[in-house]
């Protein structure tokens, strides 16, 4: 068919299309951004999978993947994966791990006792910890779960919004709250090569906020990712640095993903 | 054009399509009516605006909801999960199919119109735009020759 001869067929075939899925286009519009949110995490479990690392599936609840939608809930409540690969260190071998969560609470960097939740932090292995005190409240059985910033690996933020000024600024506060200290102080310079902290965002940027990402990556060690919807952004080799930063000023930070292999993200059709 | 396929979904996705859609509609239209080498394509409006309400559909929709189908791909490739649980959903593998059927659905519509994935998912307008152009003079003149995809804008 010839969708320039053949346009009012064409447009009966996409109402037909829409009429046909629309009790599911209307069940599952309202669950888009939380998809959006599992394709990014997704995405950086895959990071870790081409870097050597074996995924494994904890904490299932009878055999349910449970997802943090938000903040709220106890963390041994959901699901989450580790990620760990074999390490041979002078004739002895062990094991290197990490947990990548939805919706945990961090630790400042800069003061004890404040707290943020990123959208997805990758920390080391078994660093949740339970303050029973942190309510204040006698005899409550209330607890208050986070990680120490130290046990923070990276961490991204998830945004299925058109890209605007303020929205990146806020980032930065994140950034600066969570990690830009210890990066500064090169605290996280060994293997494995972590994926920068970044803010993955869904919609398309414009000129304005194009500058604003050029100037941002150039003061911060971050990403800034636009316009992050399908496959072709990670396997393609222009955008492949996606997942890294500024080679020159963060080695040490970079996932090299540029032999990613391509049916990774390949859509299921 | 895109309003049909906003009619069904919540604001907070639908606003956004909207705008990206008219957006780029814009960018098509003073380029179409301001470069004589876009002007083949002034009497097929009705067509761009179809094609790019397909693109901002598959970016904004079909996209999210394929990442959906792989991450329970990967939980149930990994684990003995039988469901992923998001809030009071339950992704069971039947759910998934379902999901899938409807991307198999769409896919089998764009590609009906000799819509290939890589112009239904390039998000610069003006490659889009081009695209469209290239299509365009293949259907018509039946050419099997492939498009230049570095002819300069």
């Amino acid at each position: 068919m010839n969708p320039f001869k053949d346009v009012e067929k064409f447009e009966k075939e996409i109402n037909s299309f829409l009429r046909k899925h629309k009790t599911f286009l209307a069940e599952q519009g309202k669950r888009i951004s939380d998809y959006f949110e599992m394709s990014c995490y997704n995405r950086i479990v895959d990071d870790y999978k081409y870097q050597g690392f074996d995924v494994i599936v904890k904490n299932l609840k009878t055999n349910k993947f449970k997802y943090k939608l938000s903040p709220s809930g106890y963390p041994e409540n959901f699901s989450y994966f580790e990620i760990r690969r074999k390490v041979t260190l002078e004739d002895s071998t062990k094991y290197q791990s990490f947990e990548i969560h939805h919706n945990l609470t961090i630790q400042s960097g800069h003061q004890q006792d404040i707290y943020l939740t990123p959208d997805i932090s990758v920390v080391n292995t078994n660093a949740i910890i339970s303050d029973y005190n942190h309510y204040s409240v006698e005899r409550s059985a209330k607890k208050f779960c986070y990680v120490k910033n130290a046990d923070l690996q990276t961490f991204c933020e998830v945004k299925n919004f058109n890209p605007f000024p303020e929205l990146l600024y806020n980032f930065i506060g994140v950034y600066n709250e969570l990690k830009a200290k210890a990066i500064d102080q090169d605290l996280h310079n060994q293997e494995p090569l972590q994926i920068a902290p970044s803010l993955m965002i869904s919609g398309k940027e414009n000129e304005h906020t194009k500058r604003i990402k050029k100037s941002l990556e150039s003061r911060y060690k971050i990403n800034i990712f636009f316009d992050l919807f399908e496959r072709k952004i990670l396997s393609n080799s222009k955008q492949c640095r996606i997942l890294s930063i500024e080679p020159s000023i963060l080695d040490f930070l970079i996932a090299d993903i540029t032999n990613l292999s391509e049916g990774t993200y390949d859509l299921p059709f | 054009m895109v309003e049909y396929f906003c009619s069904k979904l919540p604001g907070d996705i639908s606003r956004p399509m909207y705008n990206e859609y008219h957006d780029r509609m814009k960018v098509i239209k003073y380029i179409i009516r301001n470069r004589s080498s876009y002007s083949i394509l002034s009497d097929d409006l009705k067509s761009i605006e179809i094609i790019v309400a397909l693109s901002v559909f598959y970016k904004r929709v079909i996209a999210n909801i394929n990442g959906a189908v792989i991450f329970a791909s990967a939980v149930f490739k990994y684990s003995e999960a039988e469901s992923v649980e998001i809030g009071s959903y339950k992704l069971t593998q039947k759910e998934k199919n379902r999901i899938l059927a409807v991307i198999i659905s769409y896919k089998e519509l764009i590609e009906r119109y000799e819509l290939s994935n890589d112009l239904i998912t390039t998000t610069e307008t003006k490659d889009l735009l081009r695209k469209i152009k290239n299509l365009k003079i293949r259907l018509e003149e039946g050419s099997e020759d492939k498009p230049n995809q570095n002819e300069p804008f």
